[in-house]
Parts: structure tokens; C-alpha cells; sequence
């Protein structure tokens, strides 16, 4: 897996995608700075900032700029075939993709949040929520993303369309349909772990967790069968 | 069991009628053919489903209809058949990113090769690149990338190789080393099946052959066996001539055309006589005296169907007549 992993990750960190995930950071954390420095700020204001800017915007679009690069850019470019045509287990190479992609994404992640959280200057639960529930949701991302990077051609492109309207909008609607989202789940964490009081829809920590285990765990099964199936140019 | 102890036994590679269509195009029809140790070479022109063919065999696609062994084993579904087989792929992409070094690195470690850096500088050094080069392969010529692509598939030397066009780029100094490692690991007793849409390639690298045209097989058998069949088939050729009515009536006379069709001469141009013939060196032999004979000056003789496209043609109807 280790030889999978070290060809993946080689390829994904690209200084195009670093750059492009850098400046929306950024972006993220001057959100933060905004907030901050506004004169009636609160800590609920502080929860929407992280929610709206960390958990529906960056923290999907970091996990899908880089998983579904690590095995749809091999697929795009043809050279899948050099990892696929190996004895190797092809739930290995999904382990690769998804370890390469959050060697690059999570520290992405986990920089930008923590600094976005502590200028927003909550408290020390809010800091931990925040970067507990962004950790869980890129994994839960990524693993989803590898597969559908490997399977849709433009992945980047629809993966963009699916954020925005489904974890941005949808989500955001506050019906029964926003739990087919797997924002409200992170977001639900974090409101757990900050002490945030719930929305209507918003569930327990455990069954957040349980559902972001479980979407990791399908995102792996899927990208495993996907490979198993490919044609392999 | 081995599997170089294996192929001794039975055919490495058995592919059953074989089909393999994408939505409305054909890319192989009903294709058979059993392929032992030793060079093969795999021949047709561009288009013809040898790429396809080659990667039903090595289990990248499953075949639509048919089956497909090798070593006994399915390809499509058996995983560890990789510890047994190398592929050179016809795409030149490799990851940009790597050394030449680091990517056979990887793929010997893929393989499960003991001392996998000591084996990628091996085969590097075999294919006559730089095991120490610190450029990565963007920087790398089709040719290095070709060869690069080598040495990656024989870095677990398997019993079994199978090499898409892996002389395209190469310099002809580069052709002739390739084709002479290509031969020792026949002779040592791999099973290499290498493709490639140029007859002298395929000559060079052994004896074997299978002909793929048109999706279908044309042709298998010994090189020289081939050769023949492509010599012996029916041949068409054009004489320009300024007594073109003169010349066909000799050259039907003389018994060395089977079919001519003649096109008058002009004030601006000469005639022409379009002849079929089954027996060419015959004619070309016969055509310089017989058209002294008629007072006809000859301007050209040229062959009309001597690319290998005609020659694969002839091939499939023949063989499905």
C-alpha cells in the first residue's frame, strides 16, 4: 500500500491545487477576522461563521479538490493502469487514495479552522468542536469523493454543484432533508462539543459520529467496487 | 505452481471466441488463439483491435463475449495473475511527478520484488537509462518514457509479458536492443506477446505471429508462413504505357494476368493497364520482354495494393471466405 500511497500522493500534491485551497483559506479565515471584529459579534454569530464559511464550504470543497484528484486524475491521464495492473488488493489502493488525499487535505483542513475558530475567540470547547467536526466531515468527504472521482468524468465539477446545492442548500432549508446532508452531521457535532443548543433537526454526537463512520466506511466499499470494475485504459 | 513451470505444461495464454463491442463499434469478433512460451508477435494495422485484444488478455476489460486464460487463470477477476505478468501499456502518460527511478521503485514494491530500489536501477540499466537520473519523467522523450515502461514490466521478471507497441519511439539503434532483450526472454522461456502495426518489427521479433485485422484474427503461424500469404494473395499493379490496348492483349496472351482493364492514352498523358495477377513475380518478370514485344515503351509499374492495409484485407477474406 505504502508504494500505492507514495505514487498518489506525489501526484496530488500539485502547487495548482495548493495554491487554490490556500487562497480560499484565506478567505475563510478573513470571514473569521469579519465576525470578530463586528461590533455586536456573538458566540451564536461565531457558530454560523464557522458553519456556513468551515463546515459548508471549505471543508467539502478541500476534501473534493483532493480526492477526487487522487484516483480520477489517474484515471483522466491513463495512468491508472500502473497501480491497477499489480497484485494488490484493490481496497489497498482505496486506502492509498483516501490516506493520500487526507495527507494533503486534513493539514489544509485543520490550519485553516483552528484559525479561523480561535480568532472568532469562543472559548476552548468551541476550538475543539470545530476542529473534531471538521476532521470527522473531510474524512466522510474524501471518502466519498475518491470514488466519484474515479467514476465521473468532471468529477471537480459536479462535486461543486452537489456542495452547493445540496450540502449548502438543502441543508440549509431546515426540513427533514437536511439529514440526507452530511453537514448537519458535523455541524451537529460541533454544536455538542461548543455547547451550542441544537436546532430542530440537529442530532446527538453519537448518531452524527455513527452516520460519518458509516458514510466513510460506504465511501471506501464503493471506491473498492468501482475499482474492482474499471476498465482500465 | 510456478508459473514458468507451468506454461511448460499447457498454452500461457487461450483466448475463446472473444467479442469485445462498445455500444455500436466491433472492436474484436469472435477471436481464438492459444499462444505458447516464446516471442509472439502481434500485427495489424492501427484501428484493427490489437490494443483491445491485449487488454482483454491482460483482464483491463472483460471481453463481452468469450473467455479469456492465462496461465489457466481468468484475468479479469484474478488479481494475483499480476505476480505472473508484466504489462507495457500503449499509453505514453507515466506519473509526471516520479524519477524514472522512483516509479520503477514503486512497481517493484507493487510486485512484492525483495530489494525493490537495488531491482528498478537493475532494469533501468537494462533498458539503458539512468538509475541515478534526478529529472523527473515530464522531462523524459517518448523513447525514455517507452523505456521506462519496460522496465517497469520486467521489474518482477514474470513468466508472462505483454507489450503494447513497445517499440514506438524508440530510436532504431534503441528498436534493435529492445527486440534483442525481447528474444532473450523468449529463448529464456517468457512468454512475451508484443504488438506492433509494422511488418519488419514483427518479423524481427520472432518467429510467431497472429494478424489481427478488422476486429478479427487474420492470420497465425510462423513468421515465414505468413510472409507467404502475403506474397502468394492476388496482386494488383499499374503499367503506364503509350500502347496500353497493345500490352494487356500480350500479357493476358502470355497467361501472366488474370484481369486487366485498360485506360486509353491521351494527347497530355499515356495509357494505362490496370492488371490483376495471382503469380507477381511471374509478371515482373515476363513484363519488360512482353512489352518489347508489343513496341510498347513502358513509363511505371506501380503496386496498388502493397500497403499492409490491403494486405490485411486480403487476409480476413480469405480466411472467412
Amino acid at each position: 500500500m505504502s508504494a500505492a500511497y507514495s505514487i498518489l500522493i506525489r501526484t496530488l500534491a500539485s502547487r495548482g491545487r495548493l495554491y487554490a485551497i490556500g487562497a480560499l483559506g484565506v478567505l475563510v479565515v478573513l470571514v473569521g477576522v469579519a465576525v470578530r471584529t463586528a461590533e455586536d459579534s456573538s458566540s451564536a454569530d461565531a457558530f454560523d461563521a464557522v458553519n456556513a464559511a468551515g463546515l459548508a464550504l471549505f471543508v467539502p470543497v478541500t476534501a473534493l479538490v483532493f480526492a477526487s484528484a487522487a484516483l480520477g486524475e489517474m484515471v483522466e491521464d491513463n495512468t491508472l493502469v500502473y497501480l491497477w495492473a499489480r497484485p494488490v488488493r484493490r481496497v489497498e489502493l482505496t486506502l492509498a487514495a483516501l490516506g493520500a488525499a487526507l495527507t494533503v487535505s486534513l493539514p489544509c483542513v485543520l490550519a485553516t479552522m483552528l484559525a479561523m475558530s480561535l480568532l472568532l475567540g469562543v472559548d476552548a470547547a468551541f476550538v475543539v468542536g470545530t476542529l473534531v467536526a471538521a476532521t470527522a466531515s473531510t474524512v466522510a468527504y474524501s471518502a466519498l469523493f475518491v470514488g466519484f472521482g474515479a467514476r465521473v468524468p468532471r468529477a471537480l465539477v459536479w462535486g461543486l454543484v452537489y456542495i452547493a446545492v445540496w450540502e449548502g442548500i438543502v441543508a440549509s432549508v431546515g426540513s427533514g432533508l437536511a439529514r440526507t446532508s452530511l453537514r448537519l452531521y458535523s455541524e451537529s457535532l460541533l454544536r455538542s462539543i461548543a455547547g451550542v443548543d441544537p436546532e430542530r433537526f440537529a442530532v446527538g454526537p453519537g448518531v452524527a459520529a455513527i452516520v460519518l463512520i458509516a458514510v466513510t466506511a460506504v465511501g471506501i466499499a464503493l471506491t473498492t467496487v468501482i475499482l474492482e470494475r474499471a476498465d482500465v485504459a | 505452481m510456478n508459473g514458468r513451470a507451468q506454461m511448460n505444461a499447457e498454452p500461457v495464454i487461450v483466448v475463446e471466441g472473444v467479442s469485445k463491442w462498445f455500444r455500436d463499434l466491433v472492436a474484436l469478433s469472435d477471436v481464438s488463439l492459444t499462444i505458447g512460451p516464446g516471442v509472439t508477435g502481434l500485427l495489424g494495422p492501427n484501428g484493427a483491435g490489437k490494443s483491445t485484444l491485449l487488454r482483454v488478455v491482460c483482464g483491463l476489460t472483460a471481453p463481452s463475449k468469450g473467455s479469456v486464460r492465462v496461465l489457466g487463470r481468468r484475468p479479469r477477476v484474478d488479481r494475483e495473475l499480476w505476480r505472473d505478468l508484466g504489462l507495457v501499456p500503449q499509453q505514453e502518460a507515466l506519473p509526471e511527478q516520479l524519477t524514472a527511478l522512483t516509479f520503477v521503485t514503486a512497481a517493484a514494491r507493487l510486485q512484492g520484488v525483495a530489494g525493490a530500489r537495488e531491482a528498478a536501477a537493475a532494469h533501468l540499466d537494462l533498458v539503458q537509462l539512468d538509475p541515478g537520473d534526478t529529472r523527473t519523467l515530464r522531462s523524459y522523450s517518448k523513447g525514455m518514457r517507452q523505456r521506462v515502461k519496460v522496465a517497469a514490466a520486467l521489474v518482477h521478471r514474470p513468466p508472462v509479458m505483454v507489450l503494447d507497441e513497445p517499440l514506438n519511439g524508440l530510436d532504431p539503434a534503441q528498436r534493435v536492443r529492445m527486440i534483442e532483450l525481447f528474444r532473450t526472454l523468449g529463448a529464456e522461456g517468457h512468454c512475451v506477446l508484443a504488438s506492433s502495426h509494422i511488418l519488419d518489427e514483427v518479423e524481427r521479433f520472432g518467429s510467431r505471429v497472429v494478424v489481427i485485422a478488422e476486429g478479427r484474427l487474420a492470420a497465425e503461424g510462423p513468421f515465414h508462413q505468413i510472409r507467404e500469404l502475403m506474397d502468394d494473395r492476388p496482386h494488383r499493379l499499374r503499367l503506364r504505357t503509350d500502347r496500353p490496348r497493345e500490352l494487356a492483349a500480350a500479357l493476358v496472351g502470355a497467361g501472366v494476368a488474370s484481369g486487366v482493364a485498360v485506360s486509353a492514352a491521351t494527347n497530355d498523358e499515356p495509357g494505362s493497364v490496370v492488371v490483376d495477377t495471382l503469380e507477381v513475380a511471374a509478371f515482373r518478370h515476363a513484363v519488360a520482354a512482353l512489352a518489347v514485344r508489343a513496341d510498347a515503351r513502358l513509363y511505371e509499374l506501380a503496386p496498388l495494393d502493397d500497403d499492409l492495409d490491403s494486405v490485411f484485407r486480403y487476409l480476413v477474406e480469405r480466411r472467412y471466405r
